[in-house]
C-alpha cells in the first residue's frame, strides 16, 4: 500500500468523496466497489510516477477526470453517452453529434471553412478554365498559323483524353457540348463519348448525355491502346445495347491529320 | 476501444491500470483514464468481461479483468468486422493511389 502524506491523502480522500457522491444511484456495493478500485488506480499510478508526490497526485487525479463527470459515466455504464452500440459502431468511433443552435443562430467558426474553401477551388480551377476556353477553340476566327490551327482543333481531344484518364466527371461533361464535338474533327451527331485513345459511337444517333457506362467503355479502350496522353490517332467504338449491356460491335480509325511546320 | 480493450484481455487478465498504460503506450492509442472503468463496468454488465479483486505484493490490492466466453466470441465478431472495414479502406486508398499515379 502506497503511503500518502497527509495532504495528499486529503486531496484523494477529497476526490473519492466526491466519486462516492456521484454514485448515489448505485447499488452499495457496486458504489464501494466503484471507488476502492479507483483508490486502487490512483495508488498504482502515483507509485509509478517519479516525481514529487503532490504534483503525482494532481497528475493522476486529472487524468481520471472530474470526480462528478467520472461518477456520472460509471452510473451510465459507457464511456460517451450511455448508448449501448452494437455491430461495426461499437469498432469505430463514436459519432459527432450537433451541438444544439441556438436560434437565431449565431455565425459560428468552422475551422475547416478555408480548407474546404481552398480544394473546391483547386478542384473547379481546371473545370472553369475548360469551359472558359471553349469559345476560344470555337471561335470561328482563322490562327495566325497551320499549327495553332491545327491546335484549336485537337487540342481539345487531348484535354479530354487527359480528363478521362483522370476521371474528371465534371470537365468531361463540359466538353462534351456538341459545339466543342464538332470543332474536335470528329463529326457525328451520333457521337457518345471521346475517350482518350478510343472514342465511343452510339449506334441510335440522339443526343450525348454522360453516362457511367460510356466512361467504363471509353477507360476500356484506353487499356486496349495504351495510356497515351496525347490523341494523335485514335479508334471510334460503336456499342450496342445488348442483353442489358453495351457490346463493342464496330471499330474504326481515326487519325489526327499530321501537325504542320512552324 | 472496447476491441483493443478485449483483445488485450484475451491474450491475459489484466487490470485497469494496466490497461490504460498498455493503451498509452508511445504511439498507441490515447485513452483517458476515466474512461476506461465505466467502459470496462460496461463489458462487464454485458457479460463480456469479469473481474475478481487479488492482493497484490507491489501495490494496493487490484480489481483483475478477464474475458469470458461470450465476450471472446463477441471480440472474434468484432474483429472480423474492423478488419473488413479497414480492407475496405485500405483498398480505396490503393485504388486512390494508383489513380493518382496516372495523372
Amino acid at each position: 500500500m502506497t503511503t500518502l502524506s497527509d495532504e495528499s491523502r486529503k486531496a484523494v480522500d477529497e476526490y473519492l468523496r466526491k466519486l462516492e457522491a456521484g454514485l448515489t444511484d448505485l447499488p452499495e456495493d457496486e458504489r464501494a466497489d466503484a471507488v476502492a478500485e479507483t483508490r486502487s488506480h490512483i495508488e498504482e499510478a502515483v507509485a509509478r510516477i517519479r516525481e514529487d508526490e503532490a504534483a503525482a497526485v494532481g497528475t493522476v487525479l486529472r487524468g481520471l477526470g472530474e470526480p462528478e463527470a467520472f461518477a456520472e459515466g460509471l452510473v451510465d455504464g459507457d464511456f460517451d453517452d450511455g448508448e449501448r452500440r452494437q455491430g461495426l459502431s461499437a469498432v469505430l468511433p463514436p459519432p459527432v453529434r450537433p451541438t444544439p443552435t441556438p436560434f437565431p443562430p449565431t455565425p459560428a467558426r468552422r475551422p475547416n471553412t478555408t480548407l474546404r474553401a481552398g480544394c473546391m477551388f483547386l478542384v473547379l480551377l481546371p473545370v472553369a478554365w475548360i469551359i472558359f476556353q471553349i469559345p476560344e477553340w470555337t471561335r470561328p476566327t482563322k490562327p495566325d498559323s497551320g499549327q495553332q490551327q491545327w491546335m484549336a482543333q485537337h487540342e481539345t481531344m487531348q484535354q479530354l483524353a487527359v480528363a478521362i484518364q483522370a476521371r474528371e466527371t465534371e470537365v468531361i461533361e463540359a466538353l462534351l457540348h456538341p459545339d466543342f464535338v464538332a470543332e474536335a474533327g470528329v463529326t457525328g451527331a451520333d457521337l457518345l463519348m471521346p475517350a482518350g485513345v478510343g472514342m465511343i459511337v452510339r449506334t441510335d444517333g440522339g443526343p450525348v448525355p454522360f453516362e457511367p457506362d460510356a466512361v467504363e467503355h471509353g477507360l476500356r479502350g484506353i487499356d486496349q491502346m495504351g495510356s497515351s496522353q496525347t490523341v494523335l490517332a485514335a479508334n471510334v467504338y460503336t456499342l450496342k445495347w445488348q442483353n442489358g449491356e453495351w457490346l463493342i460491335s464496330g471499330v474504326r480509325e481515326w487519325d489526327a491529320p499530321p501537325m504542320p511546320a512552324p | 476501444m472496447e476491441l483493443c480493450i478485449l483483445a488485450l484481455l484475451d491474450e491475459r487478465e489484466r487490470y485497469g491500470y494496466e490497461i490504460v498504460q498498455e493503451l498509452n503506450s508511445p504511439g498507441e492509442v490515447i485513452i483517458a483514464e476515466g474512461s476506461i472503468y465505466p467502459l470496462l463496468k460496461r463489458l462487464s454488465t454485458q457479460g463480456w468481461v469479469t473481474a475478481a479483486w487479488r492482493e497484490s505484493q507491489s501495490g494496493p490490492p487490484r480489481k483483475y479483468y478477464s474475458l469470458t466466453e461470450p465476450g471472446r466470441a463477441h471480440l472474434t465478431s468484432i474483429a472480423g468486422q474492423w478488419k473488413q472495414f479497414t480492407g475496405f479502406v485500405n483498398r480505396l486508398l490503393g485504388g486512390a493511389e494508383d489513380d493518382n499515379s496516372l495523372r
